[in-house]
Formats: structure tokens, C-alpha cells, sequence
């Protein structure tokens, strides 16, 4: 049967935890930003929203947990949701496909050095 | 005083790097990119495209935005949409997450280069740059999916043994599909340039990744798509975090724009599957056409 011919590294299981990871990371930023904009939206400060801030403002900010710390963290969890979903694959191929797995090891690791080399 | 309450200490303004005494209110901003973003995540998702091809426009010509910003904006909500709708197709069993691991180095490594590209360029020669992408979308929209209908492509036969050989059940028909996986190369070549736009101008570069993994790669249609859109959200995180990394965020803006993407593709999404009508597809690109015309008179100092 032609099927069989057909290698599947990842199980349905799998499939399904990963889809679990990036959803999970979409809806909690989504509501991490509704949450920072709301007391935005009520007290309207005199602030330029348009004007860009450095990668330090928002870790500064986080620690506030104020209504711009609230925005910065769903932001860093934006950016970390495809970055664990990576690392997720990694685990899962590390137990079916030792070969598969250095793709997203590559990725990661020309992730992170894009990152570091512009900081 | 509202300041003060909202961000702990009144220099805390200072460190954000936000000049006050704007004219516009931020809320006010806020609010407008918010209701506009939500539209533009209804057609991205119905047209089967990013919103990207809209959202920086009115980020840009409409709210005056740089082009810069409204591409670091659109890179985020572009990893938020894209991880609210991968999860779909991966409950399916249509993303090929072999191939998309594959490709995913070489989107990653253009969408790098692509963002660092950004820093050097001025913003007239990166908006140029958009307004070409912008020819080609709508030409992508009218002419290689007319009337609804997909690039045609010969389904490649399974090969024994191959990694990126794939099957899925197509839940219209309830066939079970299987395919195997050619011209690798060739789909590297095409996911480097997809990424290198993606990073330089902040679109998603499905429009560039679905047609070569169908045409070039014999992956089908359904499953090329996903597996674009599953690869989308890791590339975008690539020069996502350049333009982090060099300041060209803006996290108030990108909040609102975000949420309204992820309303509007959450509805789209659950609404009519695709637009398939030739009219609509045809005013979207006229509609895209004219924002490229706007772009190029901009890029070139007349607007």
C-alpha cells in the first residue's frame, strides 16, 4: 500500500500538542494587549503611541506590571510562542527522528544569533 | 496624573521614549487602528492573504506612521494570527510539518537578512519596495487565482522512505491525499525570497511560498497553504526580533493592531472559507493597485 510508504515523524498526538502551544500563545498575548489597553483607553494619557521604544523599555517596563508592562509581556509572549513551538518539535523529534531535528535547531540557532548580532 | 497612575512614575514616559503633546489622542489612535484592523483580519482571512497588504498602508498613509514601525507592527500580528490558525490545520493533519521545518531555514534566514536590510535602507526605497509587492499581490489575486480556482500543479508521487512525503484527509471530499515532494531546491530558493520580503517590508510572503510549493514542489494546494501558514508565525518572529532588537517597535500601536487582527481573522475564519467570486477578488486588487500607486508617488516624493 502506498501509504506505508509514507514517514510520519510526527504522530496526531503531536500534531495536537503544538497546535495547543501556538493557540495557548496567540490567546494569552491577545488578552495580555486588551488588558494593557484598556486603562489606555479610559484615562487617554498624552503619549505618542507611534513613536518606537527600545527592546530595554519593554523589559523595563514588565516588571510594573502597570498598564504598558501588561502590553510588553504579551509582546515578549508573542515572540516566545513560535520560539517554544520550535523547541517543542525538537523534543518530540529528538524521541522519532534524531536526522529531522537538526532543522529546527538550525532555526533556533539562526533565530537567536539574528537577535544577538543586531542588539 | 493619568499617566503617572498608568505607568508607575511620570518619568517612565521619558524611558518609553514618548514625546507628549501629540495632537491626536493616543486612545483616539488607538481606537481607529484598533476598529480598522478588524476589517483587514475578516478580507486577509477571506482572500486567503495576510493583512499585512492592508494594514501597513493605513498604518502609513493613514495614520502617518513610518513604514518602518508599521512593518515591525504587522510582523507581530502576523506570528498572533498566524498562531491562532495554524492550530486548525495542524488538528487536521494537513500541515507538512517536515517540509515546513525545511523551509523554515531558509524563510528564517531571508526574513534576517531582510530586517537587517531595513536599518540601511531609507524609508522612500522600502516603501518602493512595498508598492512592487503590492503589483504583484494583486496580479497573484486576479490572474493565478481567478475566479477562485488555484494554481494547477501535478500532485508529485510518494517517494519510498522520503521525510517530506505527505498525506491528509481533504475534509470536502473525505479522500485521504498523498503526495511526495519535489524540487527542493527550488522551494529553498523560494522560501529565502519570501522570508527577505517578509523581513524587509513585514507581509507574511504566502503569495510567494503557496504558488512555489504547489507549482514547483507538487505539494497540493490545501496543504501548501497551511504549511505556509504554519512556517509564517516562525519566520515572522525572525526579523520580528531584529526590529526589537533595533528599537523600531511600537507596543502601543502594535497591541491595537494586533487584538483587531486577531478579532477579524477569528471571524473570518468562521465565516465563508474563501472569497472565490471573481468580482470581489478583482475590487480587492484594484483597491490594492491604487494603494501601490499612492506608495510609489510617496516613495518618490510627490505625496
Amino acid at each position: 500500500m502506498q501509504g506505508d510508504d509514507i514517514r510520519r515523524p510526527f504522530m496526531p498526538k503531536a500534531e495536537l500538542a503544538l497546535s495547543r502551544i501556538v493557540l495557548g500563545g496567540a490567546i494569552l498575548s491577545a488578552v495580555l494587549f486588551v488588558l494593557g489597553m484598556i486603562p489606555i483607553f479610559i484615562s487617554s494619557p498624552d503619549i505618542d503611541p507611534k513613536s518606537p521604544v527600545s527592546l530595554d523599555y519593554i523589559i523595563d517596563s514588565m516588571a510594573s506590571l502597570d498598564a504598558m508592562g501588561l502590553i510588553g509581556i504579551g509582546m515578549i509572549v508573542v515572540v516566545a510562542t513560535p520560539l517554544v513551538r520550535i523547541v517543542a518539535t525538537m523534543l518530540l523529534l529528538s524521541k522519532s527522528d534524531k536526522r529531522l531535528m537538526a532543522l529546527p535547531i538550525i532555526t533556533l540557532v539562526l533565530i537567536i544569533a539574528g537577535f544577538i548580532l543586531r542588539m | 496624573m493619568a499617566t503617572r497612575i498608568l505607568y508607575g512614575r511620570q518619568n517612565n514616559l521619558e524611558l518609553w521614549g514618548f514625546p507628549a503633546g501629540e495632537t491626536m489622542a493616543v486612545a483616539e489612535t488607538l481606537i481607529i487602528l484598533l476598529l480598522a484592523s478588524i476589517p483587514i483580519g475578516v478580507v486577509g482571512s477571506l482572500l486567503g492573504i495576510g493583512g499585512g497588504v492592508f494594514l501597513i498602508p493605513i498604518m502609513t498613509l493613514g495614520l502617518g506612521i513610518d513604514i518602518k514601525v508599521a512593518a515591525a507592527t504587522s510582523l507581530v500580528t502576523i506570528i498572533v494570527t498566524s498562531s491562532a490558525s495554524a492550530p486548525r490545520y495542524l488538528r487536521e493533519g494537513i500541515v507538512n510539518i517536515s517540509l515546513g521545518m525545511f523551509l523554515e531555514v531558509f524563510t528564517v534566514t531571508g526574513a534576517i537578512i531582510g530586517a537587517v536590510l531595513v536599518w540601511y535602507l531609507s524609508t522612500s526605497i522600502v516603501e518602493a519596495i512595498f508598492a512592487i509587492v503590492l503589483i504583484y499581490v494583486a496580479v497573484y489575486m486576479t490572474v493565478v487565482m481567478e475566479g477562485g480556482k488555484e494554481p494547477h500543479a501535478v500532485v508529485s508521487p510518494v517517494q519510498p522512505g522520503s521525510r517530506f512525503s505527505g498525506r491528509f484527509r481533504d475534509e470536502s471530499t473525505g479522500e485521504m491525499t498523498q503526495y511526495g515532494v519535489r524540487s527542493l531546491p527550488r522551494g529553498a530558493a523560494a522560501g529565502f525570497i519570501a522570508g527577505n520580503l517578509s523581513g524587509l517590508i513585514g507581509v507574511g510572503g504566502g503569495v510567494v511560498k503557496v504558488p512555489a510549493m504547489h507549482v514547483w514542489m507538487g505539494v497540493p494546494m490545501k496543504a501548501a497553504a497551511a504549511t505556509s501558514n504554519f512556517m509564517i508565525g516562525v519566520t515572522a518572529v525572525a526579523s520580528a526580533l531584529v526590529y526589537l532588537a533595533n528599537g523600531l517597535v511600537a507596543p502601543l500601536i502594535t497591541a491595537a493592531a494586533a487584538v483587531g487582527i486577531f478579532i477579524g481573522a477569528f471571524v473570518g475564519s468562521r465565516s465563508l472559507r474563501r472569497i472565490t467570486g471573481r468580482g470581489l477578488r478583482l475590487m480587492f486588487s484594484a483597491v490594492i493597485v491604487v494603494i501601490s500607486v499612492i506608495m510609489f508617488l510617496r516613495a518618490g516624493g510627490m505625496l
